[in-house]
Protein backbone atom coordinates (compact mmCIF):
# COMPACT_ATOMS: atom_id res chain seq x y z
CA UNK A 1 0.00 0.00 0.00
CA UNK A 2 1.50 3.22 -0.84
CA UNK A 3 1.32 7.20 0.40
CA UNK A 4 -1.21 7.99 -2.49
CA UNK A 5 -4.01 5.23 -1.19
CA UNK A 6 -4.62 7.57 1.82
CA UNK A 7 -3.70 10.81 0.63
CA UNK A 8 -5.73 10.76 -2.46
CA UNK A 9 -9.05 9.89 -0.67
CA UNK A 10 -8.26 11.85 2.37
CA UNK A 11 -7.43 15.12 -0.03
CA UNK A 12 -10.54 14.24 -1.70
CA UNK A 13 -12.61 14.01 1.43
CA UNK A 14 -10.71 17.39 2.35
CA UNK A 15 -11.77 19.30 -0.20
CA UNK A 16 -15.15 17.97 -0.34
CA UNK A 17 -15.87 19.44 3.06
CA UNK A 18 -13.96 22.59 2.44
CA UNK A 19 -16.16 23.43 -0.38
CA UNK A 20 -19.15 21.99 0.92
CA UNK A 21 -18.73 24.04 4.37
CA UNK A 22 -17.86 27.40 2.58
CA UNK A 23 -21.16 27.28 0.21
CA UNK A 24 -23.30 26.32 3.13
CA UNK A 25 -22.14 29.05 5.16
CA UNK A 26 -23.16 31.01 2.47
CA UNK A 27 -25.94 29.91 1.21
CA UNK A 28 -27.18 29.21 5.13
CA UNK A 29 -25.90 32.32 6.63
CA UNK A 30 -29.37 34.97 5.06
CA UNK A 31 -31.56 31.27 5.80
CA UNK A 32 -30.63 31.43 9.55
CA UNK A 33 -30.99 35.23 9.47
CA UNK A 34 -34.04 34.90 7.74
CA UNK A 35 -35.83 32.26 10.24
CA UNK A 36 -34.11 34.21 13.12
CA UNK A 37 -35.89 37.04 12.26
CA UNK A 38 -38.80 36.53 10.66
CA UNK A 39 -42.58 36.43 12.13
CA UNK A 40 -44.00 34.26 8.92
CA UNK A 41 -47.01 31.20 10.26
CA UNK A 42 -44.45 28.67 7.77
CA UNK A 43 -41.71 29.16 10.03
CA UNK A 44 -41.75 25.81 11.89
CA UNK A 45 -42.45 24.01 8.43
CA UNK A 46 -39.34 25.57 7.59
CA UNK A 47 -37.42 24.72 10.52
CA UNK A 48 -38.45 21.23 9.87
CA UNK A 49 -37.34 21.09 6.26
CA UNK A 50 -33.83 22.46 7.25
CA UNK A 51 -33.57 19.84 10.19
CA UNK A 52 -35.20 16.87 8.34
CA UNK A 53 -30.89 15.97 7.06
CA UNK A 54 -30.29 14.92 10.54
CA UNK A 55 -33.28 12.17 11.39
CA UNK A 56 -33.37 10.73 7.96
CA UNK A 57 -31.06 7.87 7.19
CA UNK A 58 -28.61 8.56 4.94
CA UNK A 59 -29.57 6.04 2.50
CA UNK A 60 -33.11 7.62 2.19
CA UNK A 61 -31.50 11.30 1.58
CA UNK A 62 -28.79 9.53 -1.40
CA UNK A 63 -31.91 7.74 -2.66
CA UNK A 64 -33.83 10.79 -3.29
CA UNK A 65 -30.81 12.55 -4.43
CA UNK A 66 -30.07 9.50 -7.23
CA UNK A 67 -33.80 10.00 -8.20
CA UNK A 68 -33.34 13.90 -8.73
CA UNK A 69 -29.75 14.26 -9.95
CA UNK A 70 -29.66 11.10 -12.88
CA UNK A 71 -29.76 12.20 -16.09
CA UNK A 72 -33.08 11.30 -16.50
CA UNK A 73 -34.60 13.01 -13.20
CA UNK A 74 -35.40 16.59 -12.87
CA UNK A 75 -32.55 18.40 -11.65
CA UNK A 76 -30.20 16.32 -13.71
CA UNK A 77 -32.14 17.34 -16.97
CA UNK A 78 -31.49 20.57 -16.10
CA UNK A 79 -28.07 20.35 -15.67
CA UNK A 80 -27.82 18.42 -18.79
CA UNK A 81 -29.98 20.95 -21.18
CA UNK A 82 -27.89 23.64 -19.69
CA UNK A 83 -24.71 22.11 -20.68
CA UNK A 84 -23.67 21.74 -17.06
CA UNK A 85 -21.96 18.56 -15.87
CA UNK A 86 -23.34 15.38 -14.72
CA UNK A 87 -24.39 15.31 -11.46
CA UNK A 88 -24.15 11.79 -9.99
CA UNK A 89 -21.01 9.61 -9.93
CA UNK A 90 -19.05 13.25 -9.98
CA UNK A 91 -17.36 15.40 -7.75
CA UNK A 92 -20.25 18.24 -8.24
CA UNK A 93 -22.96 15.50 -7.63
CA UNK A 94 -21.21 14.65 -3.70
CA UNK A 95 -20.89 18.52 -3.25
CA UNK A 96 -24.69 18.75 -4.17
CA UNK A 97 -25.46 15.80 -1.42
CA UNK A 98 -23.12 17.11 0.98
CA UNK A 99 -24.77 20.64 0.96
CA UNK A 100 -27.94 19.06 1.64
CA UNK A 101 -27.13 15.90 4.44
CA UNK A 102 -24.82 18.88 6.23
CA UNK A 103 -27.31 21.77 6.10
CA UNK A 104 -28.89 21.37 9.65
CA UNK A 105 -25.41 21.45 11.32
CA UNK A 106 -24.57 24.68 9.60
CA UNK A 107 -27.73 26.47 9.46
CA UNK A 108 -28.94 25.61 12.98
CA UNK A 109 -25.79 26.85 14.89
CA UNK A 110 -26.09 30.36 12.33
CA UNK A 111 -29.95 30.74 13.12
CA UNK A 112 -29.43 30.00 17.01
CA UNK A 113 -26.29 32.46 17.52
CA UNK A 114 -28.45 35.05 15.45
CA UNK A 115 -31.54 34.74 17.83
CA UNK A 116 -29.37 35.43 20.77
CA UNK A 117 -28.20 39.01 19.91
CA UNK A 118 -30.92 41.02 21.34
CA UNK A 119 -32.54 43.07 19.30
CA UNK A 120 -32.13 46.01 21.58
CA UNK A 121 -28.12 45.85 20.18
CA UNK A 122 -29.92 46.11 16.25
CA UNK A 123 -32.21 48.78 17.64
CA UNK A 124 -29.61 51.01 18.72
CA UNK A 125 -27.53 50.06 15.79
CA UNK A 126 -30.25 51.89 13.69
CA UNK A 127 -30.99 54.48 15.72
CA UNK A 128 -27.23 55.43 15.67
CA UNK A 129 -27.73 55.64 11.90
CA UNK A 130 -26.84 52.48 10.71
CA UNK A 131 -28.52 50.74 7.63
CA UNK A 132 -30.11 47.17 7.91
CA UNK A 133 -26.97 45.86 5.41
CA UNK A 134 -24.50 47.82 8.38
CA UNK A 135 -26.33 46.47 10.95
CA UNK A 136 -25.79 43.10 9.81
CA UNK A 137 -22.16 43.56 9.05
CA UNK A 138 -21.37 45.45 11.94
CA UNK A 139 -23.19 44.23 14.84
CA UNK A 140 -25.01 40.93 13.89
CA UNK A 141 -21.94 39.42 12.25
CA UNK A 142 -18.99 40.57 14.79
CA UNK A 143 -21.92 38.80 17.80
CA UNK A 144 -22.78 36.06 15.85
CA UNK A 145 -18.88 34.75 15.43
CA UNK A 146 -18.76 32.03 17.68
CA UNK A 147 -21.68 30.46 16.18
CA UNK A 148 -20.32 31.03 12.90
CA UNK A 149 -17.17 29.00 14.06
CA UNK A 150 -19.30 26.10 15.34
CA UNK A 151 -21.23 25.78 12.27
CA UNK A 152 -18.14 25.81 10.11
CA UNK A 153 -16.30 23.43 12.11
CA UNK A 154 -19.51 21.07 12.82
CA UNK A 155 -19.94 21.67 8.36
CA UNK A 156 -16.95 20.25 8.18
CA UNK A 157 -16.69 17.42 10.47
CA UNK A 158 -20.18 16.34 9.81
CA UNK A 159 -18.93 16.03 5.93
CA UNK A 160 -15.79 14.35 6.71
CA UNK A 161 -18.22 11.62 7.88
CA UNK A 162 -20.19 11.29 4.92
CA UNK A 163 -21.08 7.88 3.97
CA UNK A 164 -24.44 6.55 2.80
CA UNK A 165 -25.20 9.53 0.62
CA UNK A 166 -21.99 9.54 -1.02
CA UNK A 167 -22.17 5.83 -1.77
CA UNK A 168 -25.60 6.42 -3.26
CA UNK A 169 -24.63 9.05 -5.38
CA UNK A 170 -20.99 9.10 -5.97
CA UNK A 171 -20.02 5.18 -6.14
CA UNK A 172 -16.39 5.21 -5.77
CA UNK A 173 -14.06 6.65 -8.96
CA UNK A 174 -11.07 7.41 -7.48
CA UNK A 175 -9.87 10.87 -6.86
CA UNK A 176 -13.74 12.28 -7.83
CA UNK A 177 -15.79 10.65 -5.13
CA UNK A 178 -13.82 8.08 -3.21
CA UNK A 179 -13.72 9.42 -0.21
CA UNK A 180 -12.50 8.36 3.07
CA UNK A 181 -14.96 6.35 4.18
CA UNK A 182 -15.92 5.20 0.82
CA UNK A 183 -11.85 3.97 1.05
CA UNK A 184 -12.38 2.74 4.27
CA UNK A 185 -15.63 0.33 3.71
CA UNK A 186 -14.17 -1.03 0.75
CA UNK A 187 -10.66 -1.61 2.62
CA UNK A 188 -12.58 -3.87 4.84
CA UNK A 189 -14.74 -5.72 2.38
CA UNK A 190 -11.41 -6.60 0.52
CA UNK A 191 -10.15 -7.55 3.89
CA UNK A 192 -7.05 -5.19 3.99
CA UNK A 193 -7.10 -4.41 7.56
CA UNK A 194 -4.05 -2.78 7.71
CA UNK A 195 -5.09 0.01 5.61
CA UNK A 196 -8.48 0.29 6.98
CA UNK A 197 -6.78 0.54 10.01
CA UNK A 198 -4.70 3.63 8.80
CA UNK A 199 -7.42 5.59 7.04
CA UNK A 200 -10.29 4.94 10.25
CA UNK A 201 -7.48 6.56 12.46
CA UNK A 202 -7.01 9.24 10.68
CA UNK A 203 -10.34 9.77 10.11
CA UNK A 204 -10.65 9.36 13.99
CA UNK A 205 -7.90 11.75 15.09
CA UNK A 206 -9.13 14.78 12.21
CA UNK A 207 -12.60 14.47 13.92
CA UNK A 208 -11.18 14.65 17.37
CA UNK A 209 -9.11 17.42 16.84
CA UNK A 210 -11.97 19.44 15.23
CA UNK A 211 -14.22 18.70 18.06
CA UNK A 212 -11.58 19.55 20.69
CA UNK A 213 -11.46 22.60 18.67
CA UNK A 214 -14.94 23.65 19.08
CA UNK A 215 -15.16 23.51 22.59
CA UNK A 216 -12.27 25.13 23.30
CA UNK A 217 -13.94 27.99 21.24
CA UNK A 218 -17.15 27.04 23.47
CA UNK A 219 -15.18 27.87 26.67
CA UNK A 220 -13.17 30.75 25.61
CA UNK A 221 -16.24 32.60 25.44
CA UNK A 222 -18.32 31.05 28.36
CA UNK A 223 -19.16 34.01 30.69
CA UNK A 224 -18.24 31.74 33.31
CA UNK A 225 -14.46 32.34 32.36
CA UNK A 226 -12.98 35.60 31.81
CA UNK B 1 -38.95 71.83 16.55
CA UNK B 2 -42.32 70.74 16.81
CA UNK B 3 -43.31 67.39 17.04
CA UNK B 4 -47.32 66.45 15.77
CA UNK B 5 -48.08 62.61 16.13
CA UNK B 6 -51.38 60.67 16.23
CA UNK B 7 -50.33 57.23 16.70
CA UNK B 8 -52.54 54.01 16.68
CA UNK B 9 -50.62 50.14 17.83
CA UNK B 10 -52.09 47.17 19.39
CA UNK B 11 -49.48 45.13 21.02
CA UNK B 12 -51.84 41.92 22.94
CA UNK B 13 -54.16 43.57 24.69
CA UNK B 14 -52.32 46.69 24.95
CA UNK B 15 -53.62 49.40 22.40
CA UNK B 16 -52.08 53.11 22.14
CA UNK B 17 -53.64 55.77 20.94
CA UNK B 18 -51.85 58.71 21.48
CA UNK B 19 -52.58 61.72 19.47
CA UNK B 20 -50.43 65.00 20.80
CA UNK B 21 -48.44 68.11 19.18
CA UNK B 22 -45.42 68.93 21.58
CA UNK B 23 -43.20 72.17 21.10
CA UNK B 24 -40.17 70.00 21.87
CA UNK B 25 -37.72 73.22 21.75
CA UNK B 26 -36.03 71.61 24.66
CA UNK B 27 -36.66 68.94 27.43
CA UNK B 28 -40.14 66.79 26.99
CA UNK B 29 -41.16 64.72 29.91
CA UNK B 30 -43.44 61.77 29.19
CA UNK B 31 -44.70 60.88 32.67
CA UNK B 32 -47.45 57.81 33.48
CA UNK B 33 -47.74 55.11 35.82
CA UNK B 34 -46.35 51.79 34.47
CA UNK B 35 -48.07 50.02 31.59
CA UNK B 36 -48.98 53.56 30.40
CA UNK B 37 -47.40 53.10 26.99
CA UNK B 38 -44.82 56.31 27.80
CA UNK B 39 -41.75 53.24 26.27
CA UNK B 40 -43.95 52.03 23.59
CA UNK B 41 -44.92 55.39 22.29
CA UNK B 42 -41.38 56.52 22.66
CA UNK B 43 -40.39 53.27 20.20
CA UNK B 44 -42.78 54.64 17.98
CA UNK B 45 -41.47 57.39 17.15
CA UNK B 46 -37.95 56.22 17.07
CA UNK B 47 -39.57 54.03 14.40
CA UNK B 48 -38.59 50.77 16.55
CA UNK B 49 -42.31 49.96 16.68
CA UNK B 50 -43.25 48.68 12.89
CA UNK B 51 -46.75 48.03 13.39
CA UNK B 52 -47.58 51.70 13.88
CA UNK B 53 -50.35 53.25 12.50
CA UNK B 54 -50.68 56.69 12.06
CA UNK B 55 -48.29 60.04 11.00
CA UNK B 56 -45.56 61.40 12.78
CA UNK B 57 -44.22 64.75 11.68
CA UNK B 58 -41.09 66.48 12.76
CA UNK B 59 -40.15 69.91 11.56
CA UNK B 60 -41.09 70.05 8.25
CA UNK B 61 -40.20 65.57 7.78
CA UNK B 62 -42.66 63.34 7.80
CA UNK B 63 -41.73 60.39 9.80
CA UNK B 64 -44.47 58.54 9.11
CA UNK B 65 -47.62 59.12 6.86
CA UNK B 66 -50.26 57.70 4.57
CA UNK B 67 -48.19 54.15 5.50
CA UNK B 68 -45.04 54.81 4.75
CA UNK B 69 -42.73 54.99 7.82
CA UNK B 70 -39.09 56.90 7.92
CA UNK B 71 -36.58 54.05 8.60
CA UNK B 72 -35.25 54.28 12.42
CA UNK B 73 -31.90 54.83 10.68
CA UNK B 74 -32.64 57.86 8.40
CA UNK B 75 -34.32 59.59 11.02
CA UNK B 76 -31.33 61.46 12.55
CA UNK B 77 -31.88 60.75 16.64
CA UNK B 78 -30.03 59.09 19.62
CA UNK B 79 -31.78 57.04 21.62
CA UNK B 80 -30.90 56.31 25.34
CA UNK B 81 -32.08 53.10 26.46
CA UNK B 82 -33.62 51.52 29.48
CA UNK B 83 -30.24 49.25 29.97
CA UNK B 84 -28.17 51.38 27.83
CA UNK B 85 -27.56 48.44 25.34
CA UNK B 86 -24.17 49.11 24.54
CA UNK B 87 -22.83 47.08 21.85
CA UNK B 88 -21.28 43.65 23.47
CA UNK B 89 -18.72 43.09 21.25
CA UNK B 90 -16.87 46.64 21.48
CA UNK B 91 -15.17 48.61 24.42
CA UNK B 92 -16.54 51.87 25.42
CA UNK B 93 -14.26 54.07 22.55
CA UNK B 94 -15.24 51.79 19.98
CA UNK B 95 -19.20 52.49 20.99
CA UNK B 96 -18.88 55.90 20.92
CA UNK B 97 -16.84 55.67 17.54
CA UNK B 98 -19.63 53.64 15.97
CA UNK B 99 -22.11 56.28 16.50
CA UNK B 100 -19.40 58.95 15.94
CA UNK B 101 -19.03 57.38 12.13
CA UNK B 102 -22.64 57.19 11.31
CA UNK B 103 -22.48 60.89 12.71
CA UNK B 104 -24.42 63.50 9.90
CA UNK B 105 -23.31 66.63 11.45
CA UNK B 106 -19.56 65.76 13.14
CA UNK B 107 -18.44 69.38 13.00
CA UNK B 108 -21.07 70.30 15.39
CA UNK B 109 -18.80 69.12 18.43
CA UNK B 110 -15.96 67.08 18.50
CA UNK B 111 -15.98 63.52 20.29
CA UNK B 112 -13.16 65.04 23.07
CA UNK B 113 -16.50 67.48 24.40
CA UNK B 114 -18.89 64.62 24.46
CA UNK B 115 -16.30 62.22 26.59
CA UNK B 116 -15.70 65.44 28.75
CA UNK B 117 -19.40 66.54 29.20
CA UNK B 118 -20.44 63.30 29.96
CA UNK B 119 -17.07 62.58 32.16
CA UNK B 120 -16.54 58.98 30.48
CA UNK B 121 -12.57 59.52 30.23
CA UNK B 122 -11.28 57.04 32.63
CA UNK B 123 -13.98 54.24 30.57
CA UNK B 124 -12.78 54.66 27.04
CA UNK B 125 -10.86 51.75 27.13
CA UNK B 126 -13.37 49.32 29.37
CA UNK B 127 -15.55 46.74 27.97
CA UNK B 128 -19.41 47.70 28.64
CA UNK B 129 -20.08 44.13 30.58
CA UNK B 130 -16.83 45.59 33.60
CA UNK B 131 -19.38 49.30 33.63
CA UNK B 132 -21.92 50.13 36.57
CA UNK B 133 -25.14 50.65 35.91
CA UNK B 134 -24.49 54.32 35.98
CA UNK B 135 -21.27 54.31 34.22
CA UNK B 136 -23.30 52.46 31.57
CA UNK B 137 -26.16 54.77 30.80
CA UNK B 138 -23.17 57.83 30.78
CA UNK B 139 -21.67 55.79 27.72
CA UNK B 140 -25.13 55.42 26.22
CA UNK B 141 -26.00 59.26 26.64
CA UNK B 142 -22.41 60.18 25.65
CA UNK B 143 -22.81 57.42 22.38
CA UNK B 144 -26.59 58.70 21.51
CA UNK B 145 -25.10 62.52 21.62
CA UNK B 146 -21.86 61.43 20.00
CA UNK B 147 -23.90 60.91 16.72
CA UNK B 148 -25.53 64.00 16.53
CA UNK B 149 -28.79 63.64 16.41
CA UNK B 150 -31.21 66.53 16.36
CA UNK B 151 -33.68 64.93 18.77
CA UNK B 152 -32.92 62.90 22.00
CA UNK B 153 -34.87 59.85 23.17
CA UNK B 154 -34.51 58.58 26.28
CA UNK B 155 -36.34 56.27 28.18
CA UNK B 156 -36.54 56.10 31.56
CA UNK B 157 -32.58 56.37 31.50
CA UNK B 158 -32.23 56.31 35.35
CA UNK B 159 -34.49 53.44 36.50
CA UNK B 160 -31.68 50.58 36.44
CA UNK B 161 -29.20 52.86 37.99
CA UNK B 162 -29.07 52.81 41.95
CA UNK B 163 -30.07 55.39 44.04
CA UNK B 164 -26.78 57.73 44.88
CA UNK B 165 -25.84 57.27 40.97
CA UNK B 166 -29.58 58.55 40.12
CA UNK B 167 -29.13 61.36 42.30
CA UNK B 168 -25.76 62.56 40.53
CA UNK B 169 -27.06 61.68 36.92
CA UNK B 170 -29.97 63.83 36.97
CA UNK B 171 -27.65 66.87 37.77
CA UNK B 172 -25.65 65.57 34.84
CA UNK B 173 -28.25 64.94 32.58
CA UNK B 174 -29.32 68.93 33.36
CA UNK B 175 -25.69 69.93 32.26
CA UNK B 176 -26.01 67.72 29.43
CA UNK B 177 -29.25 68.93 27.80
CA UNK B 178 -28.22 72.62 28.47
CA UNK B 179 -24.60 72.28 27.16
CA UNK B 180 -25.70 70.25 23.64
CA UNK B 181 -29.28 72.15 23.44
CA UNK B 182 -30.25 69.01 21.53
CA UNK B 183 -34.29 68.55 22.26
CA UNK B 184 -35.20 66.12 24.24
CA UNK B 185 -38.13 63.30 25.28
CA UNK B 186 -37.28 62.10 28.30
CA UNK B 187 -39.84 59.30 29.49
CA UNK B 188 -40.06 58.40 33.03
CA UNK B 189 -42.17 57.51 36.02
CA UNK B 190 -40.64 59.51 38.66
CA UNK B 191 -42.50 62.34 38.72
CA UNK B 192 -39.74 64.71 40.58
CA UNK B 193 -37.29 63.39 37.42
CA UNK B 194 -39.56 65.39 35.27
CA UNK B 195 -40.35 68.64 37.49
CA UNK B 196 -36.25 68.87 37.43
CA UNK B 197 -34.85 68.39 33.50
CA UNK B 198 -38.32 68.82 31.37
CA UNK B 199 -40.34 72.64 30.72
CA UNK B 200 -43.41 70.46 28.55
CA UNK B 201 -44.73 67.31 30.50
CA UNK B 202 -47.13 64.89 28.22
CA UNK B 203 -49.00 63.05 30.81
CA UNK B 204 -50.14 59.43 29.80
CA UNK B 205 -52.57 56.74 30.96
CA UNK B 206 -53.24 53.00 29.82
CA UNK B 207 -52.35 54.02 26.06
CA UNK B 208 -53.78 57.39 25.80
CA UNK B 209 -52.45 60.91 26.40
CA UNK B 210 -54.17 63.27 29.22
CA UNK B 211 -52.04 65.74 29.71
CA UNK B 212 -50.13 67.54 27.21
CA UNK B 213 -48.95 71.56 29.10
CA UNK B 214 -45.89 72.97 30.62
CA UNK B 215 -44.70 71.00 33.03
CA UNK B 216 -45.04 73.63 35.68
CA UNK B 217 -49.11 72.96 34.82
CA UNK B 218 -49.08 69.77 33.50
CA UNK B 219 -47.34 68.06 37.12
CA UNK B 220 -49.07 70.69 39.41
CA UNK B 221 -50.33 68.37 42.60
CA UNK B 222 -53.90 69.80 41.75
CA UNK B 223 -53.69 67.77 38.37
CA UNK B 224 -51.98 64.53 39.81
CA UNK B 225 -54.70 61.92 41.22
CA UNK B 226 -52.08 59.42 42.17
CA UNK B 227 -51.95 59.47 45.62
CA UNK B 228 -48.11 60.80 45.36
CA UNK B 229 -46.49 62.84 47.36
CA UNK B 230 -47.50 66.92 46.27
CA UNK B 231 -44.45 69.13 45.48
CA UNK B 232 -44.50 72.76 44.07
CA UNK B 233 -41.88 73.72 41.19
CA UNK B 234 -39.60 76.96 41.77
CA UNK B 235 -37.70 78.16 39.02
CA UNK B 236 -33.88 79.00 39.79
CA UNK B 237 -32.55 82.57 38.05
CA UNK B 238 -29.32 83.28 39.72
CA UNK B 239 -27.09 82.01 42.84
CA UNK B 240 -25.31 84.56 45.45
CA UNK B 241 -23.04 82.88 47.90
CA UNK B 242 -22.88 83.99 51.03
CA UNK B 243 -19.71 82.14 51.86
CA UNK B 244 -18.84 82.98 55.55
CA UNK B 245 -22.11 81.58 56.47
CA UNK B 246 -22.24 78.35 53.75
CA UNK B 247 -25.32 79.51 52.52
CA UNK B 248 -26.69 80.62 49.14
CA UNK B 249 -29.09 82.80 47.84
CA UNK B 250 -31.29 81.69 45.36
CA UNK B 251 -33.21 84.40 43.29
CA UNK B 252 -36.52 82.08 41.97
CA UNK B 253 -39.96 82.33 40.61
CA UNK B 254 -41.20 82.61 44.59
CA UNK B 255 -38.57 84.87 45.73
CA UNK B 256 -35.15 84.78 46.88
CA UNK B 257 -34.69 81.68 49.49
CA UNK B 258 -31.69 80.87 51.54
CA UNK B 259 -30.62 77.26 51.41
CA UNK B 260 -27.12 75.55 52.53
CA UNK B 261 -24.46 75.62 49.77
CA UNK B 262 -23.80 72.14 50.38
CA UNK B 263 -26.89 71.04 49.07
CA UNK B 264 -26.15 72.56 45.64
CA UNK B 265 -24.51 70.90 42.89
CA UNK B 266 -21.99 73.20 41.54
CA UNK B 267 -23.41 73.71 38.50
CA UNK B 268 -26.82 75.66 39.56
CA UNK B 269 -30.13 73.60 38.58
CA UNK B 270 -33.05 75.34 36.64
CA UNK B 271 -35.49 74.06 38.94
CA UNK B 272 -35.89 72.88 42.51
CA UNK B 273 -38.80 70.81 44.10
CA UNK B 274 -40.37 71.99 47.58
CA UNK B 275 -42.77 69.34 49.34
CA UNK B 276 -46.22 70.47 50.06
CA UNK B 277 -45.35 68.77 53.82
CA UNK B 278 -42.61 70.96 53.95
CA UNK B 279 -44.29 74.02 53.81
CA UNK B 280 -46.17 75.37 56.78
CA UNK B 281 -48.38 78.77 56.68
CA UNK B 282 -48.53 81.55 59.18
CA UNK B 283 -50.24 84.45 58.84
CA UNK B 284 -47.81 86.99 59.74
CA UNK B 285 -43.97 86.77 59.87
CA UNK B 286 -42.63 84.70 62.57
CA UNK B 287 -39.38 87.34 63.96
CA UNK B 288 -38.79 84.23 66.69
CA UNK B 289 -38.25 80.95 64.42
CA UNK B 290 -35.50 78.90 62.72
CA UNK B 291 -37.59 78.96 59.45
CA UNK B 292 -35.12 80.90 57.32
CA UNK B 293 -37.31 81.30 53.92
CA UNK B 294 -40.41 82.78 55.39
CA UNK B 295 -41.92 83.83 51.57
CA UNK B 296 -45.25 86.66 51.78
CA UNK B 297 -48.08 84.46 49.61
CA UNK B 298 -51.67 85.01 48.82
CA UNK B 299 -53.91 81.89 49.45
CA UNK B 300 -55.03 81.20 45.68
CA UNK B 301 -57.28 78.05 46.21
CA UNK B 302 -57.82 75.23 48.66
CA UNK B 303 -58.04 71.45 47.26
CA UNK B 304 -59.27 68.96 49.69
CA UNK B 305 -56.15 66.31 50.04
CA UNK B 306 -57.32 63.81 52.31
CA UNK B 307 -59.84 63.44 55.33
CA UNK B 308 -57.52 65.42 57.76
CA UNK B 309 -55.31 67.81 54.99
CA UNK B 310 -56.06 69.99 52.96
CA UNK B 311 -53.58 71.19 49.73
CA UNK B 312 -53.31 74.73 49.83
CA UNK B 313 -52.69 76.40 46.84
CA UNK B 314 -50.20 79.82 47.02
CA UNK B 315 -49.21 82.62 44.58
CA UNK B 316 -45.92 84.55 45.51
CA UNK B 317 -44.28 86.50 42.89
CA UNK B 318 -44.37 84.93 39.88
CA UNK B 319 -44.56 81.00 41.20
CA UNK B 320 -46.71 79.05 42.50
CA UNK B 321 -46.48 76.82 45.99
CA UNK B 322 -48.80 74.27 47.43
CA UNK B 323 -48.83 73.51 51.20
CA UNK B 324 -49.51 70.37 52.66
CA UNK B 325 -51.69 71.73 55.96
CA UNK B 326 -54.13 70.40 58.08
CA UNK B 327 -57.85 70.81 57.94
CA UNK B 328 -58.29 71.78 61.55
CA UNK B 329 -55.15 74.96 61.13
CA UNK B 330 -56.74 75.54 57.51
CA UNK B 331 -60.02 76.26 59.47
CA UNK B 332 -58.38 78.02 62.66
CA UNK B 333 -56.34 80.34 60.41
CA UNK B 334 -59.24 81.38 58.48
CA UNK B 335 -57.56 80.33 55.31
CA UNK B 336 -59.40 81.48 51.99
CA UNK B 337 -59.05 82.82 48.58
CA UNK B 338 -56.66 86.06 48.72
CA UNK B 339 -55.89 85.51 52.10
CA UNK B 340 -52.34 86.97 52.82
CA UNK B 341 -50.38 84.93 54.54
CA UNK B 342 -46.80 83.67 55.01
CA UNK B 343 -45.37 80.47 53.55
CA UNK B 344 -42.66 78.87 56.26
CA UNK B 345 -40.80 76.52 53.67
CA UNK B 346 -38.57 73.97 55.87
CA UNK B 347 -36.53 72.27 52.88
CA UNK B 348 -36.33 72.42 49.28
CA UNK B 349 -34.66 69.52 47.37
CA UNK B 350 -33.80 68.86 44.47
CA UNK B 351 -34.83 64.97 43.88
CA UNK B 352 -38.04 64.10 46.12
CA UNK B 353 -39.26 60.43 45.78
CA UNK B 354 -42.66 61.54 44.22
Amino acid sequence: MSVSDIWIPLALTLKLAAVSTLLLLLLCTPLAWWLAHTRTRIRPVIEALVSLPIVLPPSVLGFYLLVCLAPSGPVGKVSQALGGPALVFSFTGLVIGSLIYSLPFVAQPLQNAFSAIKSEQLEAAATLGSSPLDRFFSIAIPQAKQGIVTAAVLGFAHTLGEFGVVLMIGGSIPGETRTLSIAIYESVEMLEYGQAHILAGVALAISFVLLVLIYSLNRASSPFKR
Amino acid sequence: MKISFDLQLQKGRFSLDAKAELPADSVTAIVGPSGAGKSTLLRCLAGLETDAKGDILVGEEAWLQNGHSLAPHFRRIGYVFQHAALFEHLNVLQNLNYARKRALDAELYTLDEVVQVTRIQHLLDRSPDTLSGGERQRVAIARAIASTPQLLFLDEPLSAVDESARRELVHELERIFRRFQIPALYVTHNLAEAARLSTHTLRMKAGRITANAATQLALAPTQLSDGSDPFSIVVIRSRDELPEEGLSRLDTSIGPILVSSASLPRDLPRRILVRARDIGLSLSPLPETSFLNQIPATVQAIHEHSISQVLVQLSCEEGTLYALVTRRSAQKLLLAPSRPVHALIKSVTLQAEA
